[in-house]
């Protein structure tokens, strides 16, 4: 093809093009499909009915679905803050030659391959106050008041959550990491430890600053992973419960769609979260590429 | 090799096209898609095998009889139903029986309009019921479903043998129970459990402490109440609410009813680790599968508030079918030819005993009623004749979770009945505000919304009765 007197290479867009249909067809379609329909009441089943901002207006006013909200923060926080640290100390100490370095790898990277749905039924026996696992540990070595209940005390019951989303997710952030270390040149290193610097000298100064495109990868994956696909794991342990203290805005958002038959307020919460996602995703991107200089 | 991958691209670029298309135009209407000689049934899967196995054996007989096929799309859970009818009735897809609990006809499907008003089609019919059963079934005096599936209620089942090792009589009373509970926590057993981890559970022991509380007028008070016509912030709230509170501060439910689903209950009620547990007459099905030899008896939820009398939840129509009211008028009369023959009392027999797992509790439909055994029995003369309908079948979803999430915290002790009740009437006036919710739904109908849901004309099922 040829615009003036510049020829364009047709070829990379055509081979682009497979993707981008499938991403206009199952995600932008869809997004401004609920945005229109955010405009509407709709059961789901009758007419949609045209009534304005009144959705927005309804989701503003409704406490419960910024108390869903405010999980949802606490969780996507909590999940990606845990999640990293825990996965860079792993990588950080699996890098080295340990004893059974290929079990502990395999062993903490094994709950990635199973489904959320597997996980929250397993962790649910886990938890639970009579058969549990750790409530008979803790009567067994003589605990019984470290006692509590996990999934049935709400200021508990989302942090248990939590537990489970980090425990499902940390073998996979650790290979990210685990990889981006052995990527960085053992010269660094070498020279530091000529210039004697030692191993915490070395993690600050080396380490930590390599591995700035995988932190920033690896934060932006959880924190955006810990938004939007909280669904399943909150849905099949606590169902939201105890008293709504596990609420997230994914799971008030399908009982609004799904058991309240109220598929516009469903749409505008979705843009309210997508808005707020999107904010704060932009701005965690921007801040920690800044090194980089990535464009964002 | 450039010009190869653009061929095998745009090709791939058409496939994708093609298989997203439909082979006729789209239509939300269902007239166009329905195939005259074929039935779906929407619904969730059959929980035990032995039911499924009845339903084909019955469709394959009626099939043999009128070379209608049945297609039966039975997956998932009954909250799922909702979700799924929705898909199909966006896509176009059909559907043209739907088995579904009332509790979601009345909330959800009869007010949007989406199930057919079976009162004058089901005339006919009438008589394959035993009377009273379509009671139930009936909103603003019109039927929407017709019950195929056990009678369900709330009730409390004990461990005979725990009770007799003890020395304990079952109780009737809240002193009584106190006592019962303090000998069995000091031998290690759990008095008493509830499905407290299953969200939706905690408004069924309030159906039966409201009815004492009310003697026995739970539905009335709930009907004035979404009717504007009371508050929920009502002293007899308060003591039913109140009355459940003293169960945990007594000691007899303990801290683990709050995780316990309804397999961990069931599972430590059938290992001789709780004495006693409440939940729905479903659950007697599945603890008899669960250990065919395990010695079960019924007793009724004691009466916790004085000078009160035993009140329990209890319905027909907790598993019934609904035919959409998108239905295909073509295919209205291979329905009901359908639902004829499966109402036969041989079919209805075979299929319903089957979920029951052999004992339903009620006959729901003539002749569908098998081998009666102790708890049985004890449900039918004792607990049937102190109950009034579901609540939940009266209030809306909304309130139902409302309700769910407080009756957590007022057992618990992290609120009080007060605010719970205050909680809940918030939840109302906010469902009334937003979303225009009106209670009698049915009196407001046009008569258009009722042609909407009214069949075209009326197949004589008389001519298939055999």
């Amino acid at each position: 093809m040829r615009i003036g007197k510049r020829k364009i290479d047709t070829f990379p867009y055509l081979m682009c093009l497979p993707a981008i249909i499938l991403f206009t067809i199952f995600i932008i379609l869809p997004f401004f499909d609920g945005l229109y329909m955010s405009f509407f009441k709709w059961d789901g089943f009758s007419e949609p009915e045209f009534i304005g901002l009144r959705n927005y207006s309804n989701s503003i006013h409704d406490s419960l679905f910024w108390l869903s909200m405010k999980h949802t923060f606490i969780y996507a926080i909590l999940v990606t803050v845990i999640k990293n640290v825990l996965a860079f100390l792993l990588a950080y100490i699996l890098v080295r030659k340990v004893p059974f370095q290929t079990l502990f790898r395999t062993g903490i990277y094994l709950p990635v391959t199973l489904s959320y749905v597997v996980i929250g039924v397993l962790w649910s026996w886990v938890y639970n106050p009579t058969f549990g696992l750790i409530n008979s540990f803790l009567t067994m070595i003589g605990k019984e008041e470290w006692i509590l209940g996990w999934l049935s005390d709400p200021d508990i019951a989302l942090y248990s959550v939590v537990v489970v989303d980090v425990w499902k997710w940390l073998g996979y952030h650790m290979v990210l990491y685990l990889a981006g270390m052995q990527a960085i040149s053992k010269d660094y290193y070498e020279a530091a430890s000529i210039d004697g610097a030692n191993g915490f000298k070395q993690l600050i100064h080396i380490t930590i600053p390599q591995l700035n495109s995988t932190i920033v990868v690896n934060v932006l994956m959880s924190l955006t992973g810990a938004f939007a696909s909280n669904y399943d794991i909150v849905n099949v342990m606590t169902g939201g419960g105890p008293a709504n203290s596990t609420e997230v805005s994914l799971t008030y958002i399908v009982s609004n769609a799904f058991r309240y038959s109220n598929m516009g307020k469903a749409n505008a919460m979705s843009m309210i979260l997508f808005a707020f996602v999107f904010v704060f995703g932009f701005i965690q991107l921007r801040i920690m590429s800044r090194e980089d200089g990535y464009d964002v | 090799m450039r010009k190869s991958l653009v061929i095998a691209i745009i090709s791939i670029i058409c496939i994708l096209f093609a298989s997203c298309s439909k082979e006729e135009s789209a239509s939300t209407s269902q007239t166009a898609t329905a195939e005259k000689e074929k039935i779906v049934i929407l619904g969730p899967a059959c929980t035990l095998a032995e039911e499924q196995a009845a339903w084909d054996q019955v469709i394959a007989s009626f099939t043999a009889e009128t070379g209608i096929e049945v297609e039966q799309q039975r997956q998932g859970t009954w909250d799922d139903t909702l979700q799924r009818l929705q898909t199909r009735r966006i896509s176009g897809e059909q559907v043209d029986l739907i088995v579904v609990g009332m509790g979601t006809v009345s909330a959800s499907l009869a007010p949007a309009g989406q199930v057919m008003d079976l009162t004058e089609l089901m005339r006919p019919l009438y008589d394959r019921f035993p009377e009273g059963v379509l009671d139930s079934c009936t909103l603003g005096g019109h039927l929407w479903v017709i019950p195929y599936q056990d009678a369900s209620g709330t009730s409390c089942f004990y461990n005979p043998d725990l009770f007799e090792q003890y020395g304990l009589s079952v109780p009737t009373t809240l002193a009584e129970w106190i006592d019962v509970a303090e000998v069995f926590s000091a031998n290690g057993i759990i008095p008493f459990m509830i499905q407290g981890g299953d969200n939706w559970a905690w408004a069924m022991p309030f159906f039966d402490t409201y009815g004492q509380a009310t003697g026995g007028e739970s539905v009335e008070r709930v009907e004035e109440w979404l009717s504007g016509e009371r508050s929920f912030n009502d002293p007899e709230v308060y003591e039913a609410m109140n009355a459940l509170k003293a169960l945990f501060d007594n000691g007899i439910l303990t801290s683990e009813s709050f995780a316990t689903d309804e397999d961990a209950m069931l599972a430590n009620f059938v290992q001789g680790r709780t004495a006693m547990i409440f939940g729905g007459t479903w659950i007697y099905a599945s603890l008899k599968s669960m250990n065919p030899g395990f010695e079960i008896r019924a007793t009724e939820f004691p009466v916790l508030i004085e000078g009160a009398e035993p009140v329990h939840a209890f319905a027909t129509g907790d598993g019934a079918l609904a035919i959409p009211s998108w239905i295909s008028d073509d295919n209205l009369e291979n329905v009901m030819r359908f639902v004829e023959y499966i109402l036969r009392p041989e079919n209805a027999k075979a299929i319903i005993c089957a979920n029951a797992g052999g004992n339903p509790i009620f006959e729901v439909v003539n002749g569908a009623i098998g081998e009666s055994d102790v708890v049985t029995e004890f449900l039918n003369e004792v607990s049937v004749p102190h109950s009034v309908t579901y609540l939940d079948w009266i209030w809306p979803t909304q309130i139902n979770d409302a309700i769910c999430s407080v009756m957590s915290q007022v057992v618990g002790g992290r609120m009080s009945a007060e605010d719970a009740a205050s909680y809940v009437q918030d939840q109302l006036d906010t469902l009334v505000s937003q979303e225009d919710y009106v209670y009698a739904w049915w009196d407001s109908w046009s008569e258009e919304d009722w042609q909407e849901v009214t069949p075209a004309t009326i197949p004589d099922v008389t001519a298939w009765e055999v």
